[in-house]
């Protein structure tokens, strides 16, 4: 049976490439690849992604809060940043239909995508980590508001858990979500000359306190629609590394949970009890 | 029920080189094949974010407006004026 190995919580910011290679003492530069070490540690054989999407996979003529992409091979970036590389990602459509299905009968109703192009996302900490795995993406829409609550990505997310540990086949699976904290990107809490802001460094500095303290349950209690757009209207990408965590399982404290102020991210790993 | 065409222009804005330039070349001609109302045609051809801002228009797409340079935006000039809105906390 399938198994999960562990999990990471990772940024995405397009400049972020930019920013790494120019800047080897930045909080980015040195925890990418503590994320990098830790994932080749574990040594998956699939990763399952929750990340979001910026209105380019998706879009208002038909926008899903959730989204599994059931496909062979899916590529990017649709968004034209010129940091981030194109490239194209292996699938396991076999698990994807697997954790549809699953999640579809656990009474979710998650759209699915056999033809996917997705935007920077996942393919910033991919890129900068030198990672190529087979992922399978499940893309959540967390920044046009309104979207789902903390608590329902929290239980989506323990649904994918639980058909990936259904699994017939014998994979060694990592879970990992990629987004910001508290960013605020092209709206009035932007910083002057910046495409982004972060207007609520307490909250940043809380989440990564529960979170540190295993306390997942309790973030996903505080983590309301209002406080959430309060402190951001990128805020809501909060919401995939609570379905990450949602699909690890448990509450354990994580190796590692290092916020990253100046943007507002953070980074996180996590391993899976034995058993997976 | 227009803000759909406001927010449709950043996506084009994006993915259509062809309706970018034309945007840059004429903006009234290039917008009036969309499904505007006078109000959003209006905060559309003057860059007032702001206004779009409060009519409902989302921020990512406005923005895209101002990466590309189109209806007199910048990034500068984007970010000058997006920060004299009040927020909207929707959710």
């Amino acid at each position: 049976m399938a198994r999960i190995v562990g999990g990471c919580a990772v940024p995405h910011n397009p400049f972020l490439p930019k920013t790494v290679a120019e800047n080897p003492e930045g909080i980015d530069a040195r925890q990418f690849p503590r994320v990098a070490a830790a994932i080749a540690e574990m040594e998956p054989d699939a990763v399952v992604a929750f990340s979001p999407d910026h209105l380019n996979t998706v879009f208002f003529d038909n926008l899903p809060s959730l989204l599994i992409g059931i496909v062979d091979e899916f590529s990017g970036p649709n968004d034209g940043y010129p940091p981030v590389a194109a490239k194209t990602l292996r699938s396991d459509p076999a698990l994807a239909r697997h954790i549809f299905l699953a999640t579809l009968r656990a009474d979710f109703d998650p759209a699915r995508s056999e033809s996917l192009i997705v935007d920077h996302s996942l393919l910033v900490p991919l890129q900068i980590m030198g990672l190529d795995p087979v992922v399978v993406p499940i893309v959540m829409n967390v920044l046009a508001p309104p979207i789902l609550s903390a608590a329902r990505a929290h239980a989506f997310g323990t649904a994918v858990g639980a058909a990936i540990r259904s699994y017939e086949p014998d994979l060694r699976v990592l879970v990992l979500s990629d987004g910001g904290v508290i960013q605020e990107v092209g709206g009035p809490r932007i910083r002057p000359g910046r495409p982004d802001g972060t207007p609520d460094q307490a909250w940043l500095a809380h989440v990564i306190e529960l979170l540190g303290a295993g306390e997942v349950e309790r973030l996903v209690e505080e983590s309301t629609p209002q406080r959430i757009a309060e402190v951001g209207n990128a805020a809501g990408e909060l919401l995939t590394a609570l379905a990450m965590l949602g699909a690890l399982g448990t509450s354990p404290a994580p190796e590692l949970i290092e916020p990253e102020p100046e943007i507002g991210h953070m980074f996180g790993v996590w391993r899976a009890e034995e058993g997976g | 029920m227009s803000i759909y065409a406001v927010n449709l222009i950043g996506r084009r804005t994006l993915r259509d080189e062809e309706f970018r330039q034309r945007l840059l070349d004429d903006p009234e001609a290039a917008l009036a094949e969309l499904d505007l109302d006078d109000a959003e045609r209006e905060a559309l051809l003057a860059g007032d974010v702001v206004r779009l801002y409060e009519m409902g228009a989302h921020e990512y797409l406005l923005m895209t407006l101002a990466r590309f340079g189109v209806l007199g935006l910048d990034l500068q000039t984007y970010n000058e004026r997006i920060r004299r809105a009040d927020p909207k906390y929707v959710y």
